[in-house]
């Protein structure tokens, strides 16, 4: 009897107790607290004796000198607590990605074990056992190399946590928090702030700068200055998400005490209001993981929380453009402001999952809202009094300028991209699809876009507006997307109809949508489901060839009601009364958020 | 016996706003601190968490304190029609900008 010597199963990878997201929510909350000290030190520091001016015994009585002496060493330990945090989180996600590959490894090699070790009790004779030797030792060979993989990676773990545990406990009196801010090592933050701000609008300059800071220089500037690192176009995701959830933090935090002393102002009181809705938003979608990372699948990209007239500006990316092959931007329309992101984002990740269900690589599907919408009614411009309302839709100055803000976004994700360029889709939705149609206009660097429920495009053909491949979801019972002109007229206010047969963009299948009035709005807010939303994952995970189509306005097959001959049958108005009948019922039916939100 | 510190009204109402948000953001600073998250954190990161936490909680919470009591002292003098005498006086001039600490104290 011939004895053949196979491994033994490989034991399991040890499961990760410390997670990229227990380490990001712990960089979150000390980046936070460091932003709230460095604003004080800041301000303290800025009314305090020059070091080179007035006596010493002066400069000890004054409040705001010794003030700023004292929370410089607790900023200069968050800062080394900061930078350690960070390490770590960025060492687990790593460690979170090996762990994946050893654990598949680990299933496929046991299982080639219990193959070969079914095999040989199988075995009647010894003919094969030359070939089970060979398996069994390759197989050894194997085993071997994977146990040693794991024994490395769980090294690497303990030192990744005892790295993290050595440098709070370096820094957890006031006395090690005041050494440390003697040390002449310490980042010059003022002299990298000038920096960052003189390359602000130069994203590729910026991006190749930010890559030579070091850890430390890089957590510094962004506890300075979360508004600037969060917001700067061309830094990586990752980075401007921290730097945002610290602003986030810390905008909460200190807001809610004044609000709790009764001294908000009415500018603090919205932002405080945006940061609580981007809080519960971040919220409703804590439980979804990268699940390349382990880290949180949504990135804070954007958090500008008192622009847009106090509407606030936010982008909120699930996944990371900085590494998915492919990336969606949506930018959404009218009366869109910073509490309906919840609602925005549920489309978002709809849109998320049915592009990686594709199967087609990577995905990041960003909502970008950093513009500022109109809130008026699309189909009448007029407000209750009769009078133009020039903060509505009517018109194309915030779609212009919306456009040229969604252009440097976008350029600030095509000079953070990493790897191989990233398939890049912008997708404009209602108002917001004109913002996008300008952008496109300047030479957005998109290789497709996607333009649902149109009032309007600056151009009247596709191949005008833009090189990339246009997309035009319309449905024909969606009253917004009757207002551009197209073969049968439309109000035109904001452009050319892109579901127009002469416009040359891709149609593609929507479905009309329900024929009355209640439902209209419904209509408008249904791009992101259904065929519509399988059309764009299509699109975005570059799946072209499983788009179905539908004939453009005006073409055979193509039929379709007019605006005022839609909003007559639909609330059995007579024709001539079907456009202000429908306005004023829309105008009714909006509110904030509204037309995003049946 | 009194004495006036000369600067403008504006000055130290200035600082008083200062001091008082000043307290206010440390004191959201160390709530926050306080609470630091350490959930899906081993327990030797936790108990690091922890040792580093605390100390820094308390010292935020006192320079807290301390920047709302300036606030409160500056109201204080705020409501003297003069500064009661010189060492009162120099007080209030030592919780205002460095850019005042020459300013004159009269009278005393």
């Amino acid at each position: 009897m011939t004895i053949i010597h196979v491994p033994a199963h490989v034991p399991a990878c040890p499961i990760m107790v410390s997670t990229p997201v227990g380490a990001q929510r712990l960089g979150t909350d000390l980046r936070a607290v460091a932003v709230a000290v460095k604003n004080v030190q800041g301000w303290a520091s800025s009314i305090s004796a020059p070091e080179w001016e007035g006596d010493t015994a002066d400069a000890h009585d004054h409040a705001a000198t010794r003030f700023a002496v004292r929370l410089d060493g607790a900023e200069a330990a968050l800062d080394r607590a900061v930078t350690a945090a960070d390490l770590f989180e960025e060492r687990l996600a790593a460690l979170f990605e090996r762990r994946t590959t050893l654990t598949a490894e680990r299933a496929e090699v046991n299982a080639d074990i219990d193959t070969l070790s079914t095999e040989i009790a199988a075995a009647t004779d010894e003919s094969r056992v030359p070939e089970f030797e060979r398996r069994a030792a390759r197989l050894t060979t194997r085993a071997d190399g994977l146990v040693a993989r794991i024994d490395t990676w769980v090294r690497d773990r303990d030192a990744a946590e005892a790295d993290l545990v050595a440098a709070l406990r370096g820094v957890d009196t006031v006395a090690e928090g005041v050494q440390a801010a003697a040390d002449p090592g310490r980042p010059d933050v003022a002299a990298l702030t000038t920096r960052l701000r003189g390359l602000r609008g130069d994203p590729t300059g910026l991006a190749a700068w930010w890559a030579t800071l070091s850890r430390a220089e890089q957590e510094a500037l962004t506890t300075e200055h979360p508004e600037l690192v969060g917001n700067a176009d061309g830094l990586p995701i990752t980075d401007r998400d921290e730097a945002n959830r610290a602003a986030l933090g810390r905008d909460l935090d200190y807001l809610t005490q004044r609000r709790d002393d009764g001294q908000l102002s009415a500018a603090e009181k919205r932002v405080l209001e945006n940061a609580t809705y981007v809080r519960d938003a971040l919220g409703e979608y804590a439980d979804q993981i990268d699940p390349e990372t382990g880290a949180a699948l949504a990135n804070v990209v954007v958090y500008q929380p008192g622009l847009h007239s106090g509407d606030g500006g936010i982008a909120i990316s699930f996944g990371n453009p900085d590494t998915a092959d492919h990336v969606s931007v949506n930018v959404p329309g009218l009366t869109s402001e910073t509490s309906s992101t919840s609602g925005n984002l549920a489309k978002t990740l709809a849109l998320h999952q049915a592009a990686l269900d594709e199967g087609k690589g990577t995905v990041a599907s960003v909502y970008w809202l950093d513009y500022d919408a109109p809130s008026g009614n699309p189909i009448n411009p007029f407000d209750p009094l009769g009078q133009l309302d020039f903060g509505g839709v009517a018109l194309t100055d915030k779609a212009e300028a919306g456009g040229e803000r969604f252009g440097d976004f976008i350029d600030g994700l095509r000079a953070s991209d990493e790897g191989d360029r990233a398939h890049l889709t912008a997708i404009g939705h209602s108002y917001g699809s004109t913002a996008v149609g300008y952008a496109l206009h300047d030479g957005l660097p998109v290789d497709d876009a996607i333009i649902i429920g149109s009032p309007g495009q600056p151009t009247g053909t596709a191949a005008e507006l833009t090189g990339a491949d246009v997309w035009v979801g319309s449905m024909d019972h969606d009253p917004v997307s009757l207002l551009g002109t197209g073969d049968r007229g439309g109000i035109g206010a904001l452009g050319h109809d892109p579901a127009d047969v002469d416009f040359g963009g891709h149609r593609f299948e929507t479905g009309d949508g329900a024929l009355r009035v209640e439902k209209l709005l419904d209509n408008h807010s249904s791009y992101f489901s259904g065929t519509s939303l399988d059309n764009m994952a299509h699109v975005v995970a570059g799946n072209e060839g499983e788009v179905s189509y539908q004939p453009g306005r005006g073409a055979p097959g193509g039929d379709y009601l007019t605006l005022s001959e839609l909003l007559a049958v639909s609330t059995t108005a007579t024709v001539g009364d079907g456009l202000l009948a429908g306005g004023t019922w829309l105008l009714e039916h909006l509110r904030p958020g509204g037309i995003m939100v049946p | 016996m009194t004495a006036r510190l000369d600067v403008p009204f504006a000055v130290v109402q200035q600082a008083r706003q200062r001091w008082d948000v000043a307290g206010d953001e440390l004191d959201g600073a160390w709530r926050r601190l306080a609470t630091t998250s350490t959930a899906e954190l081993d327990t030797d990161v936790v108990a690091a968490v922890e040792g580093f936490r605390e100390p820094w909680a308390d010292e935020l919470k006192a320079a807290a304190e301390q920047a709302s009591g300036y606030a409160a002292e500056i109201v204080y003098f705020r409501g003297l029609v003069v500064v009661a005498d010189q060492e009162q006086a120099e007080r209030l001039r030592s919780l205002l900008p460095w850019a005042q600490h020459d300013a004159a104290v009269t009278g005393g």
